[in-house]
């Protein structure tokens, strides 16, 4: 196809010429306008060779199908990498953040079309059996596997509660007006609570860390704030104009605990 | 609701224009009484000279508006309202407001089932005086459906020997922005 | 003021107020402390008056014994409270608001017409009676698809007469509809379909409810499910100390008429570990269970009727690590004037498992048409009630199969792995107890 755009030019160019050629009577100046429309290059543009190029290798990104049809997997395995949705996820499979598909279940790689589900969808399912086929009969129960081994529950061990050395292993302090607090016996025979413990203990107080759920509800604040300050000031400046320069003198705003003290220094 | 709503600005635009012809002093007048500056800023506003401030009028009064500028406020204050509050009531108004509303949706169906009928009447009888036409003989020898075919005739409707007068305009994808220029003059 | 007089004042107004109370016998709101302390002091266990013992007026303390004596409280008891005020106010359609009253006059109007329509109708049925098989026009077959045809109009006539009726409206609203009416059916089931019909019809298809366990389920009956009291919402995690007891139903049909009703509870998700899979267990089935539009109250735990109870009720329980365990509710709707065989069901489905609603429903001649589930997880009572109901799989538990790599073990790589042998013995030091790769008995990292 390339080639063939390739060639275009150089034939509108041929065709060009056997039309001056034919037409010798008309002016140079037209020939030359009339093979510049046609899309006619001289050598000198040709033997930079630039238009020619091809475009250079770049990272191989290395898509397509990674395993085919039939093909065992087990969970986890990529089956196809793609860039947009050439394939969808169907049986037992999903599709990853980067429209990669990967395998949900061990069995065989089933590549399908499911007109009930979509028209024109080409979906990638993965069955349990080699000989199934997708899609499965509409309305027949699905085929799942429970994929689980059985184990004994361990009974849990009792913890003694005092350590060889006769002391407590964990002892609960309470303070009034505080949660109790668990601490341990460590290593070195001392008592301290779990760090994780302590993590803890910032939700008991109640406190407000974070003014702010969201960064983007401290920005839009932050936004908020300035353009009161500058609309504050603008006020300001207007106000300042209006009063003339007999009227700098500000008057300081002061609190009500301020006012009351200056009254009674003046009072003294 | 929306036709309530929309005289929501009507009760403005007598107070705008009296700001517009009165002295500019009573202008602005209710715009100081809405301030929320100190005392300092009034007195001060007062020994300011009046013609720094207040001369200055909001609107030139030699600006000739056009003659669609109050019909085009309306559309500009309909297009662009917000939308009307929810009803909220208590239930038994609610009860009352659904009854209400009920009987208007019951009343306007009637209307219409109405003059439907009566539109579906005054049809079947037309057609059936063509029919009767188109099955009579005569007047004199003419032969049968004579009376049906003038009658279907269009002839002088549009006045003696004329075509409609939308035939007579150039055909064009949409109309013009003026319907017919009246003063057009050979 | 003297001092005496500001002394004995209150006291003065304490003995005064005790005075009012006492001859009033509905308390007041307390303004003071001291009133209170009175109030309390004198601690009028108040007797129900006959307002009380109105569903429409009563207060709040009287509620329970009303409840107990089977009349359920009228709305909120705000509006009780102002019902109580004024008892002798208006009738609500009296209300004197001309455009109210000039609407119901129009509504009136045309309600008149469609009963006038409704018996018209009635009288072209009785009509098409009359007329023998062979002497209507289209044969047998045709008069029954006429007099069909005649009586849903009929029945749409009815809705439609008191569709517009804001007293028909406000009855309904206050839950004291007559189900045995179209209108109230007609509201109840407008109703459903708003919400909760649209929630379990999602249930059904997100729970995978209509492959696994049935192939087709249109449910067309609102079914709701209380355990303790306490309303379940559908596909709900209940615990197993709550799902240890059957639940109670609810259920409203919409169509008029009793019929019998089969209950079947099914539990798609038990493990199979032999096979690597799933099979169905019955948890619960009851036959030939009466119900009509106006009873909507289906308690599984009072179904103990010889020729009703097949199955009794299985806790619901999730051994540890297993998935979550569908609980399906399925109300499956008997033919008209056909009774189930319970010894059959019983012989049948004796050992639980295996359980197939699929083939129940062909065996049994019953179709679905009410559903609600639940869900179950392992938690910390469920050891305790398989002990109680000796269900085995306590001491069990399921953890996920490890599925191997397909690729073969790698060689290692590297100075120290290369250095591992006993002909680097003198080097040992170096390449052995490496902190995170290897210990003293070899190389301990994977790959």
């Amino acid at each position: 196809m390339r080639s063939l755009i390739a060639q275009r030019p150089i034939m509108a160019a041929l065709s060009g010429l056997s039309r001056v050629c034919i037409n010798r009577t008309a002016p140079i100046g037209a020939q030359l306008a009339n093979s510049l429309v046609q899309g006619q290059r001289y050598a000198s543009v040709k033997s930079q060779g630039a238009y020619k190029k091809k475009s250079k290798r770049g990272i191989p990104k290395k898509l397509g199908a990674k395993r085919t049809g039939d093909q065992y997997v087990i969970p986890g395995n990529i089956i196809y990498k793609q860039r947009g949705t050439l394939w969808w996820p169907g049986e037992n499979c999903i599709m990853g953040r980067d429209f990669t598909i990967h395998a949900m279940a061990t069995g065989y790689v089933k590549y399908y079309r499911d007109p009930a589900r979509h028209p024109d969808r080409k979906y990638i399912g993965v069955t349990f059996e080699k000989d199934d086929v997708l899609p499965y009969p509409a309305h027949a129960e699905r085929k799942r596997k429970l994929g689980r081994t059985a184990h004994q529950i361990r009974p849990e061990v009792a913890q003694p509660e005092i350590s060889p050395s006769g002391i407590p292993f964990q002892i609960t302090r309470v303070e009034k007006g505080e949660p109790d607090r668990l601490l341990r016996l460590r290593k070195d025979y001392s008592y301290r609570e779990d760090n994780w413990r302590i993590g803890r203990l910032v939700q008991t107080t109640g406190l407000k860390i974070k003014r702010f759920r969201t960064r983007k509800q401290y920005f839009r604040h932050r936004r908020w704030r300035r353009e009161r300050e500058i609309e504050g000031q603008r006020k300001a400046a207007q106000r300042r104009e209006e009063l003339g320069d007999d009227a700098v003198k500000v008057v300081k705003q002061l609190s009500k605990k301020a006012l009351k003290k200056a009254k009674k220094a003046g009072r003294k | 609701m929306a036709s309530l709503f929309s005289l929501r600005g009507l009760s403005r635009q007598p107070l705008l224009s009296g700001v517009a012809s009165s002295v500019t002093h009573t202008s602005m007048a209710p715009i100081r009484l809405l301030s929320t500056t100190t005392t300092l800023l009034s007195k001060a506003a007062k020994r300011a000279k009046a013609a720094k401030i207040g001369v200055t009028p909001r609107r030139n009064k030699g600006h000739q508006r056009s003659e669609f500028y109050a019909r085009v406020k309306i559309l500009k204050q309909n297009l662009f309202s917000p939308a009307p509050p929810p009803l909220r009531m208590a239930r038994l108004r609610y009860l009352r407001h659904w009854t209400i509303h009920r009987a208007w949706l019951l009343f306007r169906r009637q209307q219409k089932e109405a003059t439907h009928k009566e539109r579906v009447r005054i049809n079947a009888g037309m057609f059936n005086a063509c029919e009767e036409l188109r099955k009579v003989s005569g007047p004199g020898d003419r032969s049968e459906g004579y009376l049906y075919r003038v009658a279907m005739e269009k002839k002088g409707v549009w006045g003696l020997n004329a075509v409609p007068i939308e035939y007579a305009r150039f055909q064009t994808d949409s109309p013009a922005t003026t319907a017919w220029n009246h003063d057009w003059k050979r | 003021m003297s001092r005496c007089q500001s002394v004995a004042r209150p006291l003065a107004r304490q003995l005064q107020q005790r005075s009012v109370q006492q001859c009033l016998a509905i308390r007041s709101f307390n303004t003071t402390s001291s009133q209170l302390n009175a109030a309390a002091s004198a601690a009028p266990v108040a007797e129900p008056t006959p307002l009380d013992l109105d569903p429409n007026t009563v207060l709040p303390e009287f509620e329970d014994a009303l409840i107990k004596a089977g009349k359920m409280p009228v709305g909120s008891r705000r509006r009780r409270v102002a019902l109580r005020s004024n008892p002798n106010s208006l009738p609500f359609e009296q209300l004197p608001y001309q455009a109210f009253q000039e609407a119901r006059k129009i509504l009136a109007a045309d309600r008149e017409q469609k009963v006038a329509k409704i018996k018209e109708e009635v009288e072209k049925i009785a009509r098409v009676e009359a007329v023998e098989d062979s002497q209507f026009r289209g044969g047998p077959k045709m008069k029954a698809t006429r007099l069909a045809s005649l009586r849903k109009y009929v029945e749409e006539l009815k809705i439609k007469a008191d569709v517009n009726d804001p007293i028909v409206k406000k009855r309904f609203e206050d839950g004291l509809g007559d189900m045995n009416k179209p209108i109230y059916r007609y509201y109840a089931e407008k109703k459903w379909r708003s919400y909760d019909q649209r929630l379990i019809t999602q249930r059904i298809s997100q729970f995978h409810i209509v492959p696994d366990i049935i192939p087709k389920l249109v449910p067309t009956a609102d079914v709701q499910l209380y355990f303790r009291k306490a309303k379940v919402a559908p596909g709900e995690i209940v615990d197993s100390i709550v799902s240890e007891n059957p639940p109670r139903l609810r259920v409203q049909l919409f169509n008029p008429g009793e019929r019998l009703v089969t209950v079947v509870v099914v539990d798609p998700d038990v493990p199979d570990v032999e096979n690597d899979a799933f099979f169905k267990r019955c948890h619960y089935i009851a036959a030939n269970i009466p119900l009509s539009p106006t009873d909507t109250s289906l308690p599984l735990s009072k179904i103990k009727g010889d020729d009703q109870l097949a199955l009794p009720w299985l806790p619901a329980v999730a051994q540890k690590g297993s998935p979550y365990h569908r609980m399906a509710i399925f109300l499956l709707e008997q033919l008209p004037g056909e009774r189930v065989d319970v010894a059959k069901v019983k012989e049948l489905y004796a050992s639980r498992d295996k359980f197939s609603l699929k083939s129940f429903q062909s065996k049994f001649r019953v179709r679905p048409f009410g559903f609600n589930m639940f869900r179950s997880v392992w938690d910390e009572n469920t050891a305790a009630v398989m002990a109680r109901h000796g269900l085995p799989g306590a001491d069990i538990e399921l953890r996920t199969a490890r599925v191997h790599s397909l690729k073969g073990p790698v060689k290692l790589r590297g100075w120290e792995a290369k250095r591992q042998g006993p002909k680097y013995r003198q080097l040992w030091k170096y390449t052995k107890r490496i902190r995170g790769l290897s210990n003293a008995r070899g190389w301990t990292k994977r790959k």
